[in-house]
């Protein structure tokens, strides 16, 4: 089943990167792509980056992977960053969400055009981590994130410290071996 | 200012007041239980998240027993006991769901609030239950859920109860009706008290409809007041605190009667009051962005 969806989103996520003064990069978004230099998921410098792409009904939800990201922010605060993406969301409740849940992230707003000139048709919420310019892991959709976010010992903590643990990778397909399930 | 750590963050803390001075804290979304000392200092912390026996999916409140175990109502996994150094003794899924809230009455027996239909298949739930967390039975239940049919339809996503005692007296409110209800740990009845709650917006009409999504429901919860807690207060006055939630915030206010029923205060956007000791008020410091900073404000006779 996991093989089927990770083909699934691997055919069908396209994402157009850059703004219209830039040149157009066409990139299928999926777990080993190397995002072109100027993509807003992309880190020049090779940092690690763990990315919730939500809109506001997702930050309202009874359940959201709040707790997971607070675990993520408090152990790996100098190796990673923690980054939203606000999709067509008030500021005001994604800054009461971000108060009341006590996550220290950077924030960007995009407007529903934006988002989807930026990331493609991606289902949203969607948890993608990546690394430098590489698209370590994505999770998309609510049960694909309660399943990586849930319980004392969430499975994306220890994806994010593998990420944040491994050399940046430049142009491999692949920065972490293996796919859903890679890591038990 | 409560000690706090990188594992250690209070986000939704919900506090018991302890007999040394110190407070107990239930933080549903950490999934931890947390013992301070009266200086803010951590004594421990403790708590597991998860499903099984003795773990915590939503905690949501808790409280010291005579024998200085804590017990704990878990909304979802039920009732949690520990001892003081976070050992689980007990655990028990009483026949309700959601729980809200529980209160020990002796070694082994409980009050917990949630809905419970009797056999009978009535249309209006108990609200508050005995249960005997030794023989784990349930030994009975009180507290007719209050109001009309739009409030029954409606409690069965909002209508929290919350409970205190005074000596020989349970406190209870009901999320959704703007009244004190006092009992006998035995559930015998000892009358209700309306809380005059000056332009109080109470729930009229209710469609599921109407909160299909979670922006829909932000917006129906934020047209409407909801009572949160109840606490009694040293010079025999109770406090009942109730919100009026603003999208992922809420606007807080309290509410002070005597127990005749007479208004003592009405106060409107207030800090959130977290706990009351004797004549001592802990609420959130409103100039702090985080819940471990307090402010601690005492009441004048």
């Amino acid at each position: 089943m996991a093989h089927r969806s990770y083909a699934f989103l691997t055919g069908s996520l396209v994402i157009l990167a850059g703004t219209c003064s830039e040149r157009i990069h066409l990139v299928a978004l999926r777990e080993g792509v190397t995002l072109p230099p100027s993509h807003l998921l992309a880190d020049s410098a090779g940092a690690t980056v763990l990315t919730w792409v939500f809109d506001a009904d997702d930050c309202l939800a009874c359940v959201t992977p709040a707790a997971a990201l607070r675990r993520i922010v408090a152990r790996q605060r100098a190796t990673m960053r923690l980054r939203l993406l606000a999709v067509a969301s008030d500021s005001a409740v994604v800054a009461g969400f971000l108060r009341q849940e006590r996550l220290r992230a950077e924030v960007v707003r995009l407007s529903e055009s934006r988002a989807r000139a930026v990331l493609g048709p991606l289902t949203r919420p969607a948890l993608l981590l990546t690394r430098g310019r590489t698209l370590v892991k994505m999770w998309v959709g609510v049960k694909a994130i309660e399943g990586a976010t849930a319980g004392e010992n969430p499975r994306i903590v220890r994806w994010v410290e593998r990420a944040a643990g491994i050399p940046a990778a430049k142009t491999t397909e692949r920065a972490v071996p293996g796919q859903d399930g890679g890591i038990p | 200012m409560l000690e706090e750590s990188g594992d250690v963050i209070n986000v939704s803390p919900r506090v018991s007041p302890e007999p040394d001075g110190g407070f107990l804290i239930v933080d549903s979304r950490e999934a931890r239980i947390r013992i301070y000392r009266a200086n803010g200092g951590l004594a421990r912390q403790f708590g597991k998240r998860g499903q099984g026996p003795g773990e915590l999916a939503a905690p949501r409140s808790g409280e010291r027993t005579a024998s200085n175990d804590i017990v704990i109502a878990d909304v979802f996994s039920g009732v949690v006991m520990f001892d003081d150094t976070g050992g689980v003794m007990a655990s028990a899924r009483p026949p309700v769901t959601p729980i809200y809230d529980v209160l020990p009455l002796t070694a082994t027996t409980v009050l917990v609030s949630g809905p419970l239909w009797d056999s009978t298949r009535r249309s209006v739930p108990y609200l508050v239950h005995r249960y005997n967390l030794a023989t784990k039975k349930l030994e009975k239940s009180f507290f007719l859920e209050p109001g009309d049919s739009v409030v029954h339809a409606a409690a069965h996503t909002f209508g929290w109860v919350d409970l205190a005692r005074r000596n020989d007296t349970v406190l209870a409110v009901f999320a959704l009706v703007d009244s004190l209800y006092l009992f006998r740990p035995t559930g015998e009845p000892l009358g209700a008290l309306r809380l005059p709650i000056q332009g109080c917006q109470r729930i009229r009409a209710f469609e599921p409809r109407a909160i299909a999504s979670p922006a829909a429901e932000a917006e129906w919860l934020a047209q409407h007041h909801f009572l949160e807690a109840v606490f009694p207060l040293a010079d025999g006055s109770y406090i009942v605190q109730y919100e009026r939630p603003a999208g992922t915030t809420s606007r807080w206010n309290l509410i002070g009667i005597w127990p005749d029923g007479r208004l003592r205060f009405d106060a409107r956007d207030t800090p959130k009051l977290l706990a009351a000791r004797n004549d001592s008020l802990f609420f959130v410091d409103p100039r702090s962005e985080t819940p471990n900073r307090w402010l601690i404000a005492r009441m004048r006779s």
